[in-house]
């Protein structure tokens, strides 16, 4: 899923010279080489702290007690998801509609910082972006009680209350949602429309085009790559999103996948519930997964025609 | 020309729409927690300072982030190194080993993590697995979530550390010093590192900030940092967790910033054209991560 | 297919952006059919006036007029030109036909008309078997061929060339540079060339128009340009030369060579004007050759009150002026031009 950049074929890499008859050699010469020697401990963080929690969570979730008692392979936790599947939906309904309003608004945004062409707001904006597209903590979900739940400072001016607003809700997750997913979408947008060369617009015009038709023509279909791939990953990044769901919603009400796999959890050591739980868990981790391999794919496109 | 100003105006619009629904919460918080009936009071800073529980979570906090910093700098720097010297083939097996964490939620490592401590607390009292499990989980200094901290880290990190190799002909350097007389540790001590400052001081505060914000992991694994402790607070006093959620919103913002600070500073060093009317040269680093789970 | 060919002309085009100004009472006329290299250092405001004539920009001052119609006013996408850019100017999401096809879809064109006329260019540009690639796919010399077809694809009034070559290899670039003069003389269309390639503009043009902060210096056939340049810029920006200052009272045959200066004349001499006759009591001393076929150009030194000098030898003859002979220079034809005394001091030493 990812290509190497141009670097020249390094001849101090034992791999790189090694044929293939010799590639058990190499292999054992690479294993043996300063740069294994001096990756090791990264390798070995991320493979403790992260792989094995993950494998770990695929054995669990893929082992059913059998009617003997032993632990055998199964799908029952994932067939038993179907009990679950308010949260399913409540999660893919929230990161749908969250996505596809974030997606339009900071593509917009960026557009129009685009056109500006203003430096210093280009920085600021992309420092600003980067910045809030890592929100999305516990904190946030405060600060947005206090401004549209119930007795909010801007719930109670704009009597948001009489046409049935909810912070609580699955419309307060997708209000909330916004203030990392629109940042986001700003930033991986932006380079695109600030991307386009003056050049397509001029050969448009020079060739008898209008603003509109190179918009519908020209600027619109070349940005898109980026459009998709920008709403794919807002679409990962709001199915992932906890923290600031937990405080706003806790467990019960409005239940997400996450947040339902954090009761799990808590409740105990039941293997039930834990199977559950870690199921759960795998169908984000393939979610997860989905999600980059098509974000690649497109940015890879928008890189090829975005110089 | 007022047509074309007019245009121009029409462009603020909906970024001036953005800006204000990204600043409301912020100065609602701020209002809601230090205003109290309309006047200025820090009374809630003094009830926060009295609760017995905050000062272990704020030192428990505080030396995960350390343990976190060092951990993730000892590790990833002499690795992004190595590979960028001898080996480009394993560098791009780093690159999506450290950019997976990016899109595998936060929830699903905590599951996977809360899994495998489970298994070694049930391998029986005094065996190993379980002693390792304990150790790890030990509550006052869990050690489980700084390893899962700077995996968190990573994706981004390892990608500011790896633009900053990229912008300098490491190898060139390299040889070119050989051939001067310098020995490789030489070398890169001298001519690597400084090349790398801003990378390595944006990895520092960008691990501040994930290690202040973070609460999936460690409220599933029932561990109080600051985050987590905000939660449990909020049920009791609601004005407090308030004027803690601001000070830790605006403490985390203000790290971030430093963060892309730091490593666009450094970046203006290396810059090539210094005229690039394009964004690039004044994106920093966080940007070009996030741009950075995508292959060139 | 072509129309019949249109005359151009930019009438005192001023344009300035904020307090500079690019382009002074700027006057260009391109005569039908006839292909204008404009040449000149980066700055010079070439580019800009190429922009105007587009319709990119709009002048200061000063009209446009194409075939004596007035079109200042006009919008860019009504003036019916044709362009082709510096580089990556193609749409990177349309492969090379739909690109060749695309003026002819805004303007409507039926599907099979257009299809016939996208292949009929791509082939005439020699591109016919490219034409379901995409520009990413394609060198960047085929990446200006299909520039070119596209834009010739509407039968534009002007053609519209903004440094086409400058960011191609050597090779590649002599190679492209007579395709479009072919295709310019086949097709009879008025084209602006915009360089700062003085060989290039020489190679292709039928006049060159050299600019200098804004205006026109002098616009003339490559030969005259070459051998009765009007200013000292032009003399010294277009091929080889050397400055040098004599005695008003000096003519033809030996040269007392000195730097210009006040009371001195001022000669440009093309190197082929210029004869090195060795001599032990001579003047300057030879410093270099440089091989160019069936010349070399020989460079001789003098001391320090005497600028160096330039002349071409036959290759042949070239053993008799080697490195470090003595050499008294001559004034073989007349100098391409003089300068008389009475004129500014030039402060700058070109050779």
């Amino acid at each position: 899923m990812t290509i190497a950049p141009s670097s020249p074929p390094d001849l101090q890499d034992p791999a790189a010279t090694g044929g293939a008859t010799s590639s058990r050699a190499s292999v054992r010469a690479a294993l043996r080489s300063p740069a294994m020697i001096t990756s090791a401990p990264l390798l070995l963080v991320i493979t403790l702290f992260f792989l094995v929690p993950i494998v770990g969570m695929a054995i669990v979730a893929f082992t059913v007690e059998g009617p003997d008692g032993t632990d055998g392979f199964g799908l029952d936790h994932f067939t038993g998801l179907s009990s679950r599947s308010r949260a399913i939906v409540n999660s893919l309904l929230v990161s749908f509609v969250g996505s596809t309003i974030a997606a339009v608004v900071g593509a917009l945004a960026a557009f129009c910082i685009a056109q500006l062409r203003h430096r210093w707001l280009d920085s600021v904006v992309a420092v600003f972006s980067s910045v809030l597209a890592n929100d999305g903590g516990a904190p946030l979900a405060f600060a947005f009680i206090v401004t549209l739940g119930n007795t909010g400072f801007v719930f109670e001016a704009l009597g948001l209350g009489a046409i049935g607003f909810s912070l609580y809700s699955w419309q307060g997750l997708v209000v909330m949602y916004q203030y990392f997913l629109i940042p986001t979408m700003i930033m991986v947008t932006l380079p695109t429309f600030v991307g386009l060369r003056r050049e397509w617009s001029e050969a448009n015009t020079a060739l008898g085009g209008g603003r509109l038709t190179y918009w519908l023509r020209v600027g619109l279909p070349i940005a898109r790559p980026a459009l998709l791939s920008g709403w794919v990953l807002l679409f990962g990044a709001a199915f992932a999103t906890y923290a600031s769901a937990a405080v706003l919603i806790g467990s019960g009400a409005f239940p997400l996948i996450p947040l339902t796999i954090a009761s799990e959890l808590r409740s105990g050591a039941s293997s039930a519930g834990e199977g559950a739980a870690m199921a759960l868990g795998l169908t984000m981790v393939f979610v997860a997964i989905i999600v980059l391999l098509v974000f690649n794919r497109l940015q890879r496109r928008a890189a090829r025609w975005i110089r | 020309m007022t047509g074309a100003r007019r245009w121009r105006l029409g462009w603020w619009l909906p970024i001036l729409a953005v800006a204000l629904y990204v600043t409301v919460p912020v100065i609602s918080s701020i209002a809601y927690a230090f205003f109290p009936g309309g006047e200025l009071s820090f009374e809630v800073l003094s009830r926060l300072t009295q609760d017995p529980d905050l000062g272990p979570a704020i030192t428990r906090t505080l030396l995960i982030t350390a343990l976190t910093i060092v951990t993730l700098i000892a590790v990833l720097v002499p690795a992004v190194v190595a590979v960028h010297l001898w080996a480009p083939r394993l560098r791009s097996v780093l690159e999506v080993l450290c950019t997976l964490p990016l899109v595998v939620p936060p929830i699903a490592v905590a599951a996977g993590t809360v899994a495998l401590l489970r298994w070694g607390a049930q391998q029986g009292r005094g065996s190993l697995p379980s002693r390792i499990s304990q150790f790890l989980q030990h509550p006052e200094l869990p050690l489980i979530l700084v390893g899962t901290y700077v995996v968190l880290c990573l994706p981004f990190t390892f990608r500011s550390v790896d633009a900053g190799l990229r912008t300098i002909a490491l190898k060139e350097l390299v040889e070119g010093s050989a051939s001067l007389g310098s020995s490789t540790v030489g070398t890169i001590w001298r001519v690597v590192i400084p090349c790398i400052r801003g990378p390595v001081l944006f990895s520092v505060f960008f691990a501040t900030a994930v290690c202040f914000g973070e609460f999936a992991i460690a409220a599933t694994l029932n561990r109080e940092t600051v985050p987590v402790w905000l939660f449990t607070v909020s049920s009791t006093d609601f004005r407090a967790s308030i004027a803690l959620a601001v000070l830790l919103n605006l403490t985390t913002w203000a790290l971030l910033l430093i963060a892309s600070f730091a490593a666009s500073r450094y970046e203006v060093l290396h810059r090539r054209t210094p005229d690039d009317p394009a964004l690039s040269a004044s994106t920093p680093a966080p940007v070009s991560a996030q741009e950075g789970s995508t292959p060139r | 297919m072509t129309n019949p060919p249109n005359e151009v002309v930019l009438d005192h085009v001023s344009k300035s952006f904020g307090t500079t100004t690019v382009l002074r009472e700027l006057d260009l006329h391109l005569r039908a059919g006839e292909l204008v290299a404009v040449l000149g250092p980066s700055g010079c405001g070439k580019t800009t006036a190429l922009r105007i004539l587009a319709g990119f920009e709009r002048p200061t001052s000063g009209r446009v007029l194409v075939d004596g119609r007035d079109i200042t006013d006009l919008p860019a996408n009504k003036r019916d030109i044709g362009m082709v850019f510096q580089a990556y100017s193609l749409f990177p999401h349309l492969s090379v036909a739909a690109n060749v096809e695309y003026g002819l879809r805004i303007r409507g064109t039926g599907a099979a008309e257009r299809s016939r006329r996208g292949q009929e260019l791509l082939e005439m540009c020699g591109l016919g078997a490219l034409s379901s690639r995409y520009p990413h796919e394609l060198s960047g010399g085929q990446q200006q061929r299909v520039a070119l077809a596209r834009a010739l694809a509407v039968q534009p009034k002007v053609l519209l060339l903004d440094e086409p070559l400058s960011a191609l290899d050597a090779i590649v670039r002599r190679q492209i540079r007579d395709e479009i003069r072919r295709l310019q003389q086949q097709l009879g269309i008025t084209t602006m060339f915009v360089t700062h390639d003085q060989e290039e503009a020489m190679s292709i043009a039928d006049r060159v128009a050299v600019v200098n902060h804004g205006s026109i210096e002098q616009i003339a056939a490559p030969r005259e340009i070459y051998h009765r340049p009007r200013t000292q810029f032009v003399a010294s920006f277009v091929g080889t030369i050397s400055e040098i200052g004599v005695s008003p009272s000096c003519g033809s045959g030996r040269l007392e060579v000195h730097h210009p200066g006040p009371g001195r004349d001022t000669l440009y001499v093309r190197p082929e004007d210029l004869r090195l006759q060795p001599e032990a009591t001579g003047t300057h001393v030879v410093v270099a050759h440089t091989f160019i076929g069936e010349r070399t150009l020989v460079r001789a030194s003098g001391d320090e009150d005497r600028p160096d000098i330039v002349s071409s030898v036959s290759t042949a003859e070239a053993g008799s002026v080697l490195v470090g002979t003595r050499v008294t220079p001559y004034l073989a034809a007349e100098p391409a031009l003089r300068i008389a005394s009475t004129s500014s001091t030039p402060d700058v030493m070109a050779v």
